[in-house]
Formats: C-alpha cells, structure tokens, sequence
C-alpha cells in the first residue's frame, strides 16, 4: 500500500514494500538501490518483497530475483496481488507469501499535545554555567576549610559539600588519581595566573578567588588527615551579577571529580539515575577540566539551568536493543518509510516528506529533514540524533514537537550536530558538545 | 445543518487547484464559514505546505479511513482561522489507498461538522481523481488560459456530466491571467475559455508573483488584504456563499495612470 517502505521486525524480518511504484522499472531501482547500497545488512536476513498490483512477467521476475541473488540473499516470500506475476514468480523458484505482508507501526501520539521544540540554544554555555556554578561551590568550600562556611552560598551548596564529605572510600586508584590532579594542578596554575591578571582589571567585579584542591583535600580528609595537598591555586574569577561588566569575561577552570560527586547529582539531577549508576559498576573517576568563557549572566539563570549532564560518563548507559541495528545507506526521499525494531542508523538524508521509526535510537549520518520517530513502543529514553537536524516533526515515545513556523526555503547546513531527548516530559533539542 | 462539498479539480496539474483550495479555504473561513480542507492528492500531498500547517501534520485522511485514529484527531487547525481545519493527504501512501465509498462516508462525516468541506483534487482522471469527486456535490473546474489546460478542462466537465446525478453545479475559474497578454492577443481571453468550456464563471484570478511568495511563506494571499490574486479569491468565495459580486475590472487594474495618459494619446486611441 505504501509508496515505498521498509519495514523490519526481528521475528518476522524485513519486507521491501514496492507495492506503490506506478511501474516495474520504478520498483527495480528502488529495490536494487535498497539492496546494493546496504548489502551486508541483507545477508542472513529474513526479506520479503511486497509487489502490490504491480505486474511482471518471468522475465522481470527473474530480474528482481536476480537483484537479490546479486546481494547474496533469496527472498523468503514475495508478496502480489496479481495472479499472473505469481505464476512468474513461481516459474522463478521464490516462494509466494502468504496472507498480509507486515505493515507500518500504529503510532500512537495525541495531536493536541503538538508543541515546538525547545532548542537548547548553546547547550555547552548553558552547560558551563551550571557547571561552573557547582565548581564555584566546591572550589570555595574547600578552600574555606572543611566546615567553615561563607553566607555568600545557599543551602543547597552547602549541602552538595556535605555530601562531598561523605563521598565513599577511595581504592588503589588513589594515587594515579593525585599525580594526574597534581600534573592538572600545574598546569592549571599557569593559566590562573593569566585569569586572575585579567580578573585584577576589572574593577569592581572580581569577589572570589579561590583554590583549586578540593578534590585531593577532601580525599585525604576522609581517608587520612595527613595528606600534603596544599597547592592553593587562584582559580576562579567569578564576575558578579553586575551587568556592567557585562563585557568582561573570565575564564573558569572546572574540575569535575564524578565519583565524589555522584550522590550529589543523585539529588541534583534525578533523571540521571542510569549515568550514575553506571559511574559506580565502573568506580571510575572521571576528570572533566575545560577552560571556558563564560558569558556574565544573571545567577537565576545558572540556577534553572541544572538539566544538561555534565558528567563524561553519559555515554556509558546501555541501551535496549533487542532488533539489533538497522543499518541503511541511502538517501530517503519523499513518500519513503523506514521501521525497524531496534535502534536505526541512516547514511544519508532523510528528505522532507520521508518518515523514519524506529523503536530504538535514530542516527543520522547525514541531514535529518522529514519525520524522525524514537522510541516507538514507548521507550523515553530513546534519542534521535542527526549531523544536521532540521525535521518537521520529532517524535520520541508519546511525545512530538514541530518545529518553528518560519518559512524555510534553505535547508543548507547551520548548527551542527544536534541531538534530541526528552527532558521532563518535553523533547529538547541538544547541542553536541564535540569541539 | 448539512454543509455543502464542493471539490475543486482541473485535470492538468500546475494550474492552480491547490493554490485556489487554500485560498478559498481561508477566505470562506474570512467569510465566517467553518470550513474543512481536504487534501486528496494522496502520496504528494502539498496543502498543508500552502498553508504552513505542514509541521503540524500528525495523522492523515487514510489513517481516518483505515480507522487507525479518529477524524477529529487528523484535523489539523489553521494557525490563524479557528473555523478552518485541514485534513491532510497521507504522503508515503498511494492513491489506492482509498475508495471512493469511503469517501463518501467521509465527506458526509465532514459535512455535518462544518459548512464548506473543499476537496483538492490531484491531477488526472484516474482513481485520485475519481475518488474526489466521490463525495462532492458541487465542482469548481480551475483552468489557466492555455489551450493545453482548457483541453483537459473540458475533458473533466465532460466526466463531472456523466455524474449529473451527483455533481449538481460546477463552475470554472480561469487562473494566472494577464491581461497586458490578452490585450496584445498573446493569451486566451476569458470570453475565449468560455466559448470553448460553455460553463459557468464563477471568477477570474490574476496571474501575481505573491502567490508564490505566500506558497513559501505558508499564508495564503486571501488572507492578506491589498493584494489583487487575493481580492479574487475573496470574490470567489462571496459567490460561492451565494452573494452577488461584478468581475474585477482588469482593464483598470492594470492601468496606472500614466498608462492611461500614454494610451490617451497613442495613435491607436485615435
């Protein structure tokens, strides 16, 4: 019934569906340019053919056989309607499917919730802040002893210091981990030095500066007192709320120590259960130092910002996967479909007017400009990622986003690679943090 | 309350029927009218483009049909005429996918809901176009003034009459015309199309590079005032709803005043 589409289920493989080309020739290239562009994708699959009304005599069913044989598979069952083609078909040794051949996925999604999506504009400025927000914390609490507080820090910092506290033992890795901190610390310092000059400049503006050795200080507070960590390190420049000098930046070392930090994510970040759980299987520590400019903004905002991860060890979670992957090399173009249970990847295009599912992830290796829809059977969790994401339409599980009103007559390349997740409920396009 | 279906068809393609389904749809909606879009042109489906409805596109007129969701689920409303609504065409499905009985039933659902169900109509004469016509009562026959595009104008009033019992009205607009080119006898005039078709004028729309502006932008040009294609299709709809409205006068639309001095003393005039 449909244009053109391919649908894939692991139990009963995959059928090419030609039934709605016009004409042979039209359902040759489209069957050919499927099969040869992805052929080892084929090869031990289970695929049928859907020819619809479509009619052939043996000597065009022989071609069509022979388009499979070429890429190393024979066709479990070939799908028509017309009588004739059967016959030809049989003449050509292929086995005639039986009953109705697989068809597209029921989408279920409510219209009414239709709604834009939220692009994350600089998702790794937001990221910074949030980050640095933290740090700025933790870097101070350090430094101000072990219990001695300043009012300049809420509540909830001083909470996230007094999980910091009670982060759990430290193993062998112990020290790897101070020599590697203390070569950071080095190399750290000289940068500093070129922050805090710029800092010393701004007039009004600088309040804070503050050491760098949480990390080793709070190891060895737990474990043992005697540690002799004691390179203070001016790190932090903090530019205040004052918007006036809005046009001064400073740089922000981060330093991010995740196995310390895990239970205070926990009660930070609930959505990243997976991430930390996985940080805990792996008792990795992992070090994130970036110098970055940061934007002077209101501190309200460093606040709301807390959603985006900002641990290394994102990519860890496993995912669900149970058709496998579904690899295709090919342009989609208008009217095509692509199912698949399990997770989908795309070398090339999908064009507006094409429409991609899948029950896992959607990867695009190309430009993502028609339909994408993760999650099929209702996994929130599944992500749709694209080098050049521009569809129409998002869907992940139940929840779907458009995109904005504005005309659009170029669809030439603009933001790089995107990413897009639900985040409270709500799907959220992510900046990829690859630089 | 039964609301009238009226589909709007042409046989050659690129003459304007979906351009004038927009935009009658929205100057009926302008009128007051509720008003249901329904595209027909299974498997390229371009009206919700036109109306920039296109992002928000969820379900479609075969999954209404296959049962697969409810109607008024499909039906995407229009961003600025609360009582116009769109039924999109499906795009990776083909014209087979539906019947002409199902059609039917569908065009009867949608004309309890709204007063004005318009169907745009794919291009030639095959199952697309015979399942359009299915449910409608009335007809608008959209032509531009080219031999090619009257020959297949003619062919398709030849077929709405083979339906006389169905089809009670079909009227014929003339779209894309150029005044400047009939006067220079360069195009067909209307008097021209209509010696050949012999039907009723419902209306004459200008040919104007706005519409392909609005085609881009997703806003149909009856919406916007100060525009001549759009005034037409405005006109067009106050007849469609029965009012009486005099053809817009080309001969001075096209004329500016300079114009009219040059012509006053051009040798011709004499």
């Amino acid at each position: 019934m449909s244009k053109i589409a391919i649908i894939s289920q692991p139990d009963e493989g995959v059928l090419i569906d030609v039934s709605g080309c016009s004409n042979l020739k039209e359902a040759l290239e489209h069957l050919s340019s499927t099969l040869q562009v992805s052929s080892q994708f084929w090869q031990g699959l289970n695929v049928s053919i859907n020819l619809g009304k479509l009619k052939m005599d043996t000597g065009e069913a022989a071609q069509i056989m022979a388009i499979a044989k070429g890429v190393g598979i024979t066709p479990s069952a070939v799908y028509t309607k017309d009588s004739d083609t059967k016959i030809a078909f049989i003449e050509n040794g292929a086995n005639i499917g039986e009953g109705k051949p697989m068809s597209l996925p029921k989408i279920e999604i409510n219209p009414d919730s239709i709604d834009l999506a939220e692009v994350e504009e600089t998702g790794k400025k937001s990221r910074s802040r949030s980050t640095v927000a933290k740090l700025k914390l933790r870097v101070a609490d350090a430094l101000k002893g072990k219990k001695a507080k300043s009012e300049e820090f809420d509540e909830t910092e001083n909470q996230s210091f007094e999980t910091l506290e009670k982060a759990p033992e430290f193993s062998e890795k112990e020290e790897n981990i101070r020599e590697t901190i203390n070569k950071r610390i080095i190399s750290l310092q000289k940068e500093s030095e070129q922050v805090a000059e710029v800092g010393a400049e701004t007039r009004d503006s600088a309040t804070l500066s503050v050491a760098l050795t949480e990390a080793e200080e709070q190891i060895a507070e737990n474990e043992t007192e005697a540690c002799d960590m004691k390179d203070f390190v001016e790190a932090t420049d903090e530019i205040t709320q004052d918007e006036e000098n809005a046009q001064e930046l400073t740089s922000e070392i981060e330093i991010d120590i995740e196995a310390e930090a895990k239970e205070e994510e926990e009660e930070e970040e609930e959505e990243e259960e997976e991430e930390e759980e996985a940080a805990i299987e792996d008792e990795e520590v992992v070090f994130m130092v970036e110098e970055e400019e940061v934007e002077v903004e209101e501190e309200e905002e460093e606040e709301e910002e807390e959603e985006e991860p900002l641990t290394a060890t994102e990519n860890v979670v496993v995912r669900p996967n149970p058709g496998g992957t579904m690899y295709l090399r090919q342009t989609l173009r208008s009217g095509q479909t692509v199912s698949h249970k399990g997770h989908l990847i795309i070398i090339g295009d999908v064009n507006p007017g094409a429409e991609v599912m899948a029950e896992g992830d959607i990867t695009v290796w190309g430009s993502l400009r028609g339909i994408a829809h993760a999650g099929i059977g209702g996994n929130v969790d599944c992500e749709i990622r694209a080098l050049n994401l521009q569809p129409i339409q998002i869907r992940i599980a139940h929840a779907i986003a458009r995109s904005p009103d504005k005309p659009r007559l170029s669809y030439s390349a603009s933001h790089g690679p995107e990413t897009a997740r639900i985040v409270a409920g709500k799907i959220r396009v992510f900046r990829s943090r690859l630089e | 309350m039964s609301g009238r279906v009226i589909v709007i068809t042409s046989g050659k393609g690129g003459v304007g029927k979906t351009t004038a389904s927009a935009n009658l749809g929205v100057a009926l909606a302008g009128t007051g009218a509720s008003v249901a879009l329904v595209d027909m042109d299974i498997g390229l489906r371009n009206l919700d483009i036109l109306m920039g409805l296109e992002n928000r596109v969820v379900y479609n007129l075969v999954d209404v049909v296959e049962e697969r969701c409810k109607l008024r689920q499909a039906l995407v409303k229009d961003k600025r005429h609360p009582n116009l609504s769109l039924l999109p065409a499906a795009q990776t499905r083909d014209k087979t996918a539906v019947t002409a009985d199902q059609m039917r039933e569908l065009c009867a659902e949608l004309r309890k809901i709204f007063d004005f169900v318009l169907i745009d109509s794919p291009a030639g004469i095959e199952t697309g176009f015979q399942n359009a016509v299915a449910g409608a009562d009335e007809a608008v026959v959209v032509t531009t003034p080219e031999m090619s595009a009257v020959r297949d104008a003619d062919r398709i009033i030849g077929l709405l009459e083979a339906r006389k019992d169905e089809i009670e009205q079909y009227r014929l607009v003339v779209n894309r015309y150029r005044p400047n080119m009939v006067q220079t006898n360069d195009m067909m005039s209307v008097d021209d199309v209509l010696d050949i078709l012999s039907v009723e004028l419902l209306g004459i729309v200008p040919e104007d590079e706005e519409i392909i502006i609005s085609t881009n932008k997703g806003e149909p040009v009856s919406g916007t005032d100060n525009i001549r294609s759009g005034l037409a299709f405005r006109n067009i709809a106050r007849r469609l709803r029965g009012e009486e409205v005099p053809l817009m006068d080309f001969e001075a639309l096209n004329q500016t005043w300079l114009n009219r001095l040059v012509k006053f003393f051009s040798p011709s005039q004499v």
